[in-house]
C-alpha cells in the first residue's frame, strides 16, 4: 500500500479531530498556567506551621498596627489591624510589601568601602573587622566632631546614641527634621512646652494645611481615609488646602489657596495679622507682644503681594477659621521636597498659638513618649538639627538607615563635614539613598528584621496612645552588623578606658545574651524542591558574613 | 482502495482519543505513598472516637493548625500502641527521633492562594466532608499523585480527568470554591483569595 502526502495529512487530521475531544489539551493548558506559578527563582516559603504575629511598621514614623501571617516563623504577607489606633487596619503599598524588603536587588549584604573619586566610585567590599578598624581609627584621629545623624529620633537606639556620644568629648547627635512632626514640634517651642505634641485631627474642625499632603501619603493612610470619611459623612473637619499646585489634597480639600512657592510663611503671617488685628483669637496666657510686632508688618496687602492670593481671601480665611475653631495648622509641604526653614515652620506654628489649639481637644495634645527615653539631658548628648552646627566641623558622620519618610538632601549635610577626608559612614540595608555618598556602608536590617525594632518615634503624629513595641523576631536573621560594630566600639573604648563608656544599657544587655553571636544557618527556601533547597540552604549563609 | 482515506482519519482520532483519555492521565500523574499509613477510620471511629478538629485544630486568633505536628502524634504514641508496622515505624522512625512526618498533602494550595479555614468552618458551619470527602474516615491514605506540570496533588483537580465531579467534593480548583460561593450566594472578590 502507497501512503502519500494526503494519506499522512488525513490521518494527522484525524489525530487532530481526535484529541479536541479528550481532555489533553485542556488539562496541559491549565497545568501550564499553575506551572508557571512554580518556577524556580519565585521564593516560596519553607514548609511548616502557620502562625500569626501582630507588631507595628516601623517603616516610616506613622506606626500602623500589622498583623503578619508567617510560615515557620517567616511573614509571607502583612496586613492591617481593623480598629488599630493607627492605621486603622489599612497599610500603605510599601507596608503590605514590606516582607520583600529583605530581598531587594539593591541590599547592602557586606561592609562596603566606597571611594569617591573624580572618575567615579571605587567600590570594594571589606570585611567587618577592616570596618570596624577604619571606623575607630577615624573616630581616634578625629579633629572634629564625631556625629551621627539619626533619622528617627526617639528609639530605644537613639537612646544608646545620645548616651555613647555624651560621653565623647567631640560627639554630636543630629536629628534630621521630620515633616510629621516639625509643626507640632515648633509649637512646642513656641508654647514653652517641655513634652511632644500630637495632632488631635479627628476631633479638630477645621485643618489648615500649609502643603502637607493630608490625604497624599501624610501620617498613617488608614488614618487620613477614615478622617476623610468622615468628612464625606460629617462635613467636618473643614481642611484649607494652602499649596502652590492643585495636589491630591488641594483637590479633596474644602478651599484650596493656590500661593506663590516659597511664600507659605509670609501667607501665614498674613493670617496672624487678621487675627490679631481684628481680636478674633482667644485670650492667650502667653506675652504676644513680640510676635505681634512681627505680624505687624504682614498687611494683608503685603502679603497679597508676595503670595499672589489677594487681600479678600487671606482676611475671610482668618475670618472663617477663627469662626470654626478648634483649628490646626500643619506645615511641612511635600515631605519628598526637603525641610522647611525654620522662619517658614515658625510662623505656621504661631497659628496653632493662635488659634489656642495647644493642649485642647481638636488641637494639639501632649503624646504619651516612650518611657525611658525622657532624660535630663545631663549625660546624654543634646539633640542638635543640622542648621544648628558650623559648617565644616565633623569629621566622622554616622549616618542611621531608618528613614522619616522625609527626604534629608546630601546638599545640607556635605558642608557640614570638615573635608574631603571626612568618613562619612551609613548603616543602611540598601545601597540607596544618603547610603549611596557615605564612604563606609554598614548593612543593617530591614525593619521586619530586627529583633527588638525600637517603638514608634516621637514624630509620631497622633496622640497618647502608647505605641506597641514590636519586640518580636521574625526571621532567623541577626540584629544588624552596625550595631555589632558599635558594640565592638563600645567594648574597644571600655578596653581603652575611654570617656565613651557606656552605651548603654540595651547595647550591653544584647551583647551580654549573645545576640550578636548569632549566625544564620537557615534563611529561604527556593524552588519547588523544598528538602533538597533545605540541605543546600543548610550549607551555605544567607549573604551576612558576620 | 476506495476508503483508505477514511481509514487512516478514522485510526488518527481513535488512536488520539486512546491517547488522550488513557494514556495522558497515567503519564500525567506521578503516584507516591506516604510516608506512613495512617487509618482515620480507627481514629475517629469509636474506638479512638476523636472529632476532627481535636488534631487539626483552630488556634485561639482563629489560625487553622492544618496536619497536626508531631507532638500531637506523641501524646498518644509516645510509646508503640499495638505492634502494628506502622505503628512501629512512627515509633522509631519519627516519635524517637523527634523527626517531623513529611506528609504529601493533597489539599496543598499554591502559595498565591489564601482559604481561611475559620470562615467555612465556624461561620459558614460547613462540615469538613464538604471539601475533603469521606477522608475523616478513610482507613487507608490513598497514594499521592503528584502531576508532573504543575506540581500539585491530582485532589486539587479530581480524581476524573475529564474535569467532571461526581461528587460535590472531587476538586479544589477556583472554580470549584466560585461554584460553590455562587451557589451560597456568598460575594467574592480576587482579594479574598488572592491577597
Amino acid at each position: 500500500m502507497n501512503v502519500s502526502r494526503r494519506d499522512l495529512l488525513k490521518l494527522a487530521a484525524g489525530s487532530a479531530v481526535g484529541i479536541l475531544f479528550t481532555p489533553l489539551p485542556w488539562k496541559v493548558l491549565d497545568d501550564t498556567a499553575i506551572w508557571t506559578q512554580n518556577w524556580p527563582w519565585i521564593p516560596e516559603p519553607p514548609k511548616g506551621e502557620t502562625t500569626s504575629s501582630s507588631t507595628t511598621c516601623t517603616l516610616c514614623p506613622a506606626g500602623c498596627g500589622m498583623k503578619a501571617r508567617c510560615v515557620n516563623g517567616m511573614p509571607v504577607s502583612l496586613s492591617g489591624i481593623p480598629g488599630h489606633p493607627f492605621g486603622n487596619g489599612s497599610l500603605c503599598a510599601v507596608g503590605l510589601a514590606a516582607h520583600h524588603l529583605s530581598f531587594h536587588p539593591l541590599r547592602v549584604r557586606q561592609p562596603l568601602h566606597r571611594i569617591h573619586a573624580r572618575g567615579g566610585i571605587n567600590s570594594s567590599v571589606v570585611t567587618n573587622e577592616e570596618a570596624l578598624t577604619m571606623l575607630l581609627l577615624a573616630i581616634r584621629q578625629s579633629t572634629g566632631s564625631v556625629a551621627i545623624l539619626d533619622r528617627r529620633p526617639g528609639r530605644s537606639i537613639s537612646l544608646a546614641y545620645r548616651q555613647w556620644l555624651g560621653r565623647l568629648s567631640n560627639g554630636v547627635y543630629l536629628s534630621s527634621p521630620s515633616i510629621e512632626c516639625q509643626t507640632a514640634h515648633f509649637t512646642a517651642l513656641n508654647s514653652n512646652r517641655q513634652d511632644s505634641l500630637g495632632y488631635d485631627l479627628e476631633h479638630a474642625r477645621t485643618i489648615l494645611s500649609f502643603g502637607t499632603p493630608l490625604f497624599g501619603g501624610w501620617g498613617s493612610p488608614g488614618r487620613m481615609m477614615k478622617i476623610a470619611a468622615q468628612r464625606r459623612s460629617s462635613g467636618s473637619p473643614m481642611v484649607i488646602q494652602v499649596e502652590t499646585r492643585q495636589s491630591r489634597t488641594a483637590l479633596m480639600a474644602d478651599t484650596w489657596i493656590p500661593v506663590a512657592p516659597g511664600t507659605e510663611g509670609v501667607f501665614a503671617l498674613g493670617l496672624a495679622y487678621v487675627l490679631l488685628n481684628e481680636r478674633l483669637i482667644q485670650p492667650l496666657a502667653q506675652d504676644l507682644s513680640a510676635f505681634h510686632d512681627l505680624a505687624a508688618t504682614f498687611t494683608p496687602e503685603k502679603v497679597a503681594a508676595h503670595t499672589g492670593v489677594s487681600a479678600d481671601i487671606i482676611i475671610a480665611t482668618a475670618r472663617r477659621i477663627a469662626g470654626n475653631l478648634p483649628a490646626v495648622a500643619i506645615g511641612g509641604g511635600d515631605p519628598g521636597a526637603g525641610p522647611w526653614s525654620d522662619a517658614d515652620m515658625t510662623a505656621v506654628a504661631s497659628l496653632n498659638t493662635l488659634f489656642g489649639a495647644v493642649g485642647i481637644q481638636g488641637g494639639l495634645l501632649p503624646r504619651r513618649d516612650i518611657p525611658g527615653v525622657q532624660d535630663s539631658g545631663q549625660q546624654f548628648a543634646f539633640e542638635r538639627t543640622l542648621q544648628g552646627i558650623p559648617d565644616h566641623s565633623i569629621a566622622v558622620l554616622i549616618m542611621d538607615g531608618a528613614e522619616d519618610g522625609c527626604l534629608l538632601p546630601w546638599e545640607l549635610i556635605e558642608p557640614k563635614l570638615a573635608n574631603e577626608r571626612a568618613l562619612v559612614v551609613s548603616l543602611s540595608p540598601f545601597l540607596a539613598g544618603l547610603a549611596r555618598r557615605a564612604n563606609l556602608i554598614i548593612p543593617s536590617p530591614v525593619p521586619l528584621e530586627r529583633l527588638k525594632p525600637s517603638s514608634t518615634s516621637r514624630a509620631l503624629a497622633s496622640l497618647g496612645v502608647q505605641p506597641c513595641r514590636c519586640a518580636m523576631r521574625f526571621s532567623r536573621l541577626p540584629l544588624s552588623t552596625g550595631r555589632r560594630i558599635l558594640s565592638t566600639i563600645v567594648r574597644d573604648c571600655l578596653a581603652n578606658d575611654c570617656p565613651s563608656r557606656g552605651l548603654g544599657r540595651p547595647l550591653h544587655a544584647c551583647a551580654a545574651a549573645g545576640i550578636w553571636d548569632r549566625c544564620p544557618r537557615r534563611f529561604w527556601i527556593r524552588g519547588g524542591n523544598h528538602q533538597a533547597a533545605r540541605r543546600r540552604d543548610l550549607h551555605c549563609t544567607t549573604g551576612f558574613h558576620l | 482502495m476506495q476508503y483508505k482515506g477514511v481509514i487512516l482519519f478514522m485510526c488518527g482520532l481513535t488512536s488520539a482519543l486512546a491517547a488522550g483519555w488513557f494514556a495522558f492521565p497515567s503519564m500525567l500523574y506521578e503516584e507516591s505513598e506516604q510516608p506512613l499509613q495512617f487509618s482515620h477510620a480507627v481514629h475517629t471511629g469509636q474506638k479512638v472516637g476523636l472529632q476532627c478538629d481535636e488534631c487539626h485544630a483552630f488556634r485561639e486568633d482563629g489560625t487553622f493548625t492544618g496536619i497536626p505536628p508531631l507532638e500531637k502524634c506523641a501524646m498518644c504514641h509516645a510509646t508503640q500502641v499495638g505492634d502494628s508496622p506502622e505503628e512501629k515505624l512512627l515509633v522509631d522512625e519519627y516519635v524517637s527521633k523527634n523527626k517531623p512526618i513529611p506528609w504529601l498533602v493533597y489539599a496543598k494550595q499554591p502559595q498565591n492562594a489564601f482559604f481561611a479555614h475559620v470562615q467555612h468552618v465556624k461561620l459558614a458551619a460547613l462540615p469538613c466532608e464538604r471539601c475533603h470527602g469521606p477522608h475523616g474516615t478513610s482507613d487507608r491514605l490513598p497514594p499521592f499523585e503528584k502531576n508532573r506540570i504543575s506540581g500539585y496533588s491530582r485532589a486539587i483537580w479530581g480524581p476524573n480527568i475529564s474535569g467532571i465531579k461526581s461528587h460535590e467534593w472531587e476538586g479544589m480548583k477556583m472554580d470549584d470554591c466560585s461554584h460553590c460561593h455562587k451557589a451560597m450566594g456568598v460575594d467574592e472578590s480576587c482579594i479574598d483569595c488572592h491577597k
